[in-house]
């Protein structure tokens, strides 16, 4: 029922002004889709329209207007480090083991090269796990492996905040010292609790951003954070992570030892 | 349920060497063919007796990439035992291991007890690094040493309750338990002092009146 009221709400305002191919304002990077679209974003994009809005609203598509020509295709000809070769190879199958629909030979054979071809693409980076979930998850939404190497592009290198999947992931680790930052304003008995029981959410959470809660949040949810995302920018993540924080506040604050805080975590979405 | 002591473990080595499967194996009894890869940080924990005594293990599963070897590092504080686990079936996983090791004597404290898992003996066809070399670096860097399967569970309990007792005989020969970053806690079960810090107490247990003193000395 929600899903029909979104998918009328789209079509409504569809009716009045066709989507653009770019919705993204990259030149400044800042401003993004505003007014009655980011409403509509912010409630949720509807399944059959999510591949074209992502694209659209992630800057993927005017991305790969102003790159070289088949820039894509022809990442395929740089040499990349074997130890990112064999990484990727070990773990394309230990991505959504479950899932049947990315889960199988095809699937994985595609995942390899988007992979390879954003360590090819971003050579500082190279690969680093997580990355894995991104790209498989966004395949299993766009279902077009060229875009899912700009969208990747755009999420990993413009959208996200630098360094998330360095070789040392340092930019993850500041998110997350920003983060207890904004807990100590924004819920600051929380952070104090935290503080006192060393808990620091790097330790236990890290996947949150380095997956970007693909593996951590039931899939729908998990497209839901990226909608938002993709139209609003990374402010979004900090956003999700104080929400899934707040609602379990009561909880966390029981937790006294790093365990019971991760269990707890895990356990709750 | 009560426990005399609480071990803290941490399982490390090179990426896909098999360490949440082997978690897996030794808390759950099972394997899992194909598993997620571990992002960051994975917890399990089992009780497993000891000379009559129940020990709780506390068991971090960490990520392999080396990425997250900054974040690894955290967990050595405070750990009683690592178990450090290379692929008999890969041979760079054995080539690392001086690096692991490296890591472990720097951030570890230095009474930590490193058992050395040579894994995944079940794919013998395949296997690259021969049990003599294994033994062997074992011998030169002073660590305990097993090969095993996490597939079959040949030898996974050995190695996580085999360490378990080479901490008790620590215990026993005078380790410091009360010093937290020795990684261990006392339990309720164990009547020691401390036994009602650090938030371990089972509100269901009687508490052990005057059972103090000799009994935390002598946990093996």
């Amino acid at each position: 029922e929600t899903a029909s009221r979104r998918s009328k709400r789209w079509q409504a305002y569809r009716e009045g002004k066709p989507l653009p191919d770019d919705l993204s304002h990259e030149q400044t990077r800042v401003s993004r889709p505003d007014g009655a679209l980011k409403t509509l974003m912010r409630k949720g994009v509807p399944h059959d329209l999510r591949p074209k809005v992502w694209i659209a609203a992630s800057g993927a598509a005017s991305k790969k207007l102003r790159a070289p020509r088949a820039y894509y295709k022809r990442l395929r000809s740089l040499p990349v480090e074997k130890a990112v070769r064999d990484q990727v190879d070990i773990d394309l199958i230990r991505t959504f083991p479950e899932n049947s629909r990315y889960n199988t030979e095809v699937g994985r054979e595609i995942l390899r090269r988007v992979l390879l071809a954003y360590a090819r693409h971003n050579p500082g980076t190279g690969y680093c796990q997580g990355m894995n979930y991104v790209g498989a998850f966004l395949w299993l939404v766009l279902r077009d492996e060229e875009m899912v190497f700009w969208v990747m592009v755009c999420l990993l290198d413009d959208i996200c905040q630098p360094g998330v999947h360095a070789p040392d992931i340092r930019g993850t680790i500041s998110e997350y010292r920003v983060l207890h930052g904004l807990l100590a304003t924004r819920e600051p008995r929380l952070q104090r609790h935290f503080e006192k029981t060393e808990t620091d959410l790097v330790m236990i959470a890290s996947k949150w951003l380095l997956c970007f809660f693909t593996e951590s949040l039931p899939p729908e949810s998990a497209a839901r954070v990226l909608d938002a995302v993709f139209s609003e920018g990374f402010k979004v993540w900090f956003r999700v992570c104080l929400a899934m924080l707040k609602l379990n506040e009561s909880e966390l604050l029981k937790c006294d030892s790093l365990p019971d805080t991760m269990q707890l975590l895990q356990n709750s979405f | 349920m009560s426990y005399a002591y609480l071990f803290k473990y941490i399982i490390i080595g090179d990426t896909g060497v098999g360490k949440s499967c082997l978690l897996l194996q030794f808390t759950d009894k099972r394997f899992q063919h194909v598993h997620d890869l571990t992002i960051g940080v994975e917890f399990g924990s089992r009780m497993v007796s000891i000379n009559d005594r129940q020990i709780k293990l506390q068991i971090w599963d960490t990520a392999g990439q080396e990425s997250f070897r900054s974040i690894t590092r955290s967990y050595y504080r405070g750990a009683a035992g690592a178990l450090l686990v290379y692929d008999i079936t890969r041979r760079e996983t054995f080539e690392h291991l001086s690096s692991w090791l490296e890591d472990a004597r720097q951030h570890a404290n230095p009474n930590m007890t490193i058992m050395l898992i040579g894994n995944k003996s079940d794919v013998a066809h395949k296997r690259q690094v021969s049990r003599e070399e294994g033994e062997e670096f074992a011998r030169e860097h002073g660590l305990v040493f097993l090969e095993t399967s996490a597939k079959t569970s040949d030898n996974v309990e050995e190695a996580f309750i085999n360490t378990a007792s080479v901490i008790c005989e620590k215990i026993d020969d005078g380790l410091d338990v009360s010093n937290e970053s020795h990684g261990i806690k006392v339990g309720y079960g164990a009547g020691g002092t401390g036994a009602n810090q650090g938030g371990f107490v089972n509100p269901g247990a009687a508490p052990r009146v005057g059972g103090g003193g000799g009994a935390a000395g002598q946990c093996c």
